[in-house]
């Protein structure tokens, strides 16, 4: 079996923070990620085979991005690219797999950071090719550069809708409207939180002047109805929402649009933490159910640690200094630090990362997810894409049976397709409680089981030491 | 479409061009690209077609997470168009609509 000292799950802002500090402080290092090259969604380099005249186009923390990815030449910094996690045990041991073999790993300590999904709230037409994720629509036009249609829109709720919108005028798209669930102009309520984190205040203050001098109708309040078109989107239906998000019965506003990029936010990767036994606990303002950890970023479960979404939305600055956390407190346990050098970085980056939690925590109130938003999910909405399974037998099933999310699982097949429920959980564990009439938090989980992810079976069957 | 080279910031260069075949059809590329770019660059939204209701998916997430996206590709079922660069001679295949059992 293959050993190190320190394995890292992710190799995103947090993840890489993580890698390079404990790497520095001389640990012998594993840096672990799914895909074909370092940096995670955040900073997403070009495909290989496309060259760029200049940096990767990472704005603002162009500087951070490329520090981190060089950090990675180091000697004692091992760097595992499309390999995944598909089994863990708590002892350190992990079980990885590549497109055609698998290998086990064990490490002294785990750090998990593992990143976070795009949420969707389903509606009606949610399901039409040309409908795509904020972030998934961000990607192709900014490392594919690719444009999947003239008129865009994009919908949701926070922060992410108005860096694409910005990225597709400046691509050439005409967006035709930025639909937004919150009240962003409650943002300058926050005003002294604000100052925490002027690079992104000044750059949301940029997207805005954009979007102004473009024309580009800011719809606050407002949610996309119903999708429609033949075979795949050709229109959209805004309506108004109340405070609570709840659809106002009005008539709605239609829209022409090739393409729709959608986000209401990021919901935390937890299924290795969960896998490994670590404490969940459930942050509503930060995602929802996220990874338990203490000021050293340890979690329940001593040497594992997790850095950045997993721990709780709170997007790349954060992510960043709670990976140098987590790496540096990871590399103390294995002494290649003493206690009091420990205490005084940690000390320090805890103070930058509480003035980071008042940015996030401003964001969260303008943004964060309101419960009226599931009202747009209609009967025969697809709530589960994989199992197609609809709002009206998700109901049914958690109506009929002994109340559990198990069971509504094992019904409808809802959240057993192969993207394990990273699209449906939630809303699946939301709809469920409101038929119950008890809280999600309430509600018990069904178990994580291996394998993580979908894993070929050619990778399964060449095991190699 | 495709956005054109110094359209953005930084420019770029793409790969070299290259054919794949879309359902026995040529469909130029360029070396970098995944399918799922080649194919939105060509208007070409729609991936494949549920197996119980028979619906139209395409690109969702576009990092490999939701597995919309699955295609077949030089025969080898259940690949992520997103995920998956294109290579010079690759034959990719979208399936056609399976019927609704029963209707």
């Amino acid at each position: 079996m293959r050993r190190t000292e320190i394995a890292v799950v992710g190799a995103g802002p947090a993840g890489l923070s993580a890698a390079v500090s404990a790497a520095r402080a001389g640990a012998r290092v594993t840096l672990i990620d799914r895909y074909t090259q370092p940096g995670g969604q955040y900073f997403r380099q070009f495909p290989l085979g496309f060259r760029a005249a200049s940096g990767p186009g990472w704005g603002d923390d162009e500087a951070q991005g490329r520090k981190l990815l060089a950090g990675l030449q180091m000697k004692n910094l091992e760097v595992l690219c499309d390999t995944a996690v598909f089994d863990a045990k708590a002892d350190g041991t992990l079980e990885l797999a590549t497109a055609d073999h698998s290998f086990a790993l064990q490490a002294e300590k785990l750090i998990l950071a593992t990143g976070a999904s795009e949420r969707v709230i389903p509606f009606p037409g949610w399901t039409l090719p040309g409908v795509f994720t904020a972030g998934g629509l961000q990607n192709l036009v900014k490392t594919q550069r690719i444009l999947p249609g003239r008129r865009i829109a994009v919908a949701g709720s926070g922060p992410l809708l108005y860096a694409v919108a910005a990225l597709l005028i400046d691509a050439g798209a005409e967006v035709v409207a930025l639909v937004e669930a919150g009240q962003p102009a409650e943002a300058a309520k926050h005003w002294p939180s604000l100052f925490a984190n002027r690079t992104l205040a000044f750059a949301g203050a940029r997207y805005l002047s954009k979007l102004w001098r473009t024309g580009v109708p800011v719809l606050s309040r407002h949610a996309i109805l119903q999708a429609e078109g033949k075979g795949q989107l050709e229109r959209v239906a805004v309506g108004k929402l109340d405070a609570e998000w709840h659809p106002q019965a009005r008539p709605p506003t239609y829209f022409e649009v090739d393409a729709l990029g959608l986000n209401f936010g990021f919901l935390p990767s937890i299924e290795l933490a969960r896998l490994l036994g670590c404490q969940i606990v459930f942050r509503p303002p930060l995602g929802g159910y996220t990874v338990a950890h203490n000021a050293r970023m340890e979690t329940s479960r001593p040497g594992i640690f997790v850095a950045g979404e997993a721990a709780g939305i709170g997007g790349a600055s954060i992510a960043m200094l709670q990976g140098e956390m987590a790496g540096l407190a990871a590399a103390q346990q294995l002494e290649y630090l003493s206690e009091a050098q420990a205490e005084q970085h940690l000390r320090v980056l805890g103070r930058r990362l509480a003035r980071q939690e008042r940015f996030r925590d401003a964001m969260n109130a303008v943004f964060g997810l309101r419960p009226g938003i599931y009202d747009l999910i209609r009967d025969d909405t697809i709530v589960c894409r994989c199992e197609e399974a609809t709002r009206a037998a998700i109901i049914r099933a958690a109506m009929e049976s002994t109340p559990s999310l198990r069971e509504v699982k094992c019904r409808t097949w809802a959240g057993m397709g192969s993207c394990q429920g990273r699209f449906c959980a939630e809303t699946i564990q939301h709809l469920t409680a409101e038929a119950l009439g008890v809280s999600v938090a309430d509600l018990s989980f069904p178990r994580v089981r291996p394998p993580l992810g979908t894993v070929p079976v050619a990778a399964l069957l060449e095991e190699r030491p | 479409m495709r956005i054109g080279e110094e359209k953005l910031r930084p420019s770029i260069r793409r790969g070299r061009e290259i054919w794949i075949s879309v359902d026995g059809s040529p469909l130029p590329a360029y070396e970098g690209e995944t399918i799922a770019a080649a194919l939105l660059a060509a208007g070409e939204l729609t991936l494949r077609h549920t197996d119980k209701g028979g619906q139209p998916r395409g690109v969702f997430c576009g990092v490999g997470l939701c597995h919309e996206c699955r295609v077949t590709v030089n025969g080898v079922p259940n690949v992520r168009a997103c995920l998956t660069p294109v290579a010079p001679g690759m034959v990719v295949e979208r399936p056609a609509p399976v019927r609704r059992r029963g209707s």
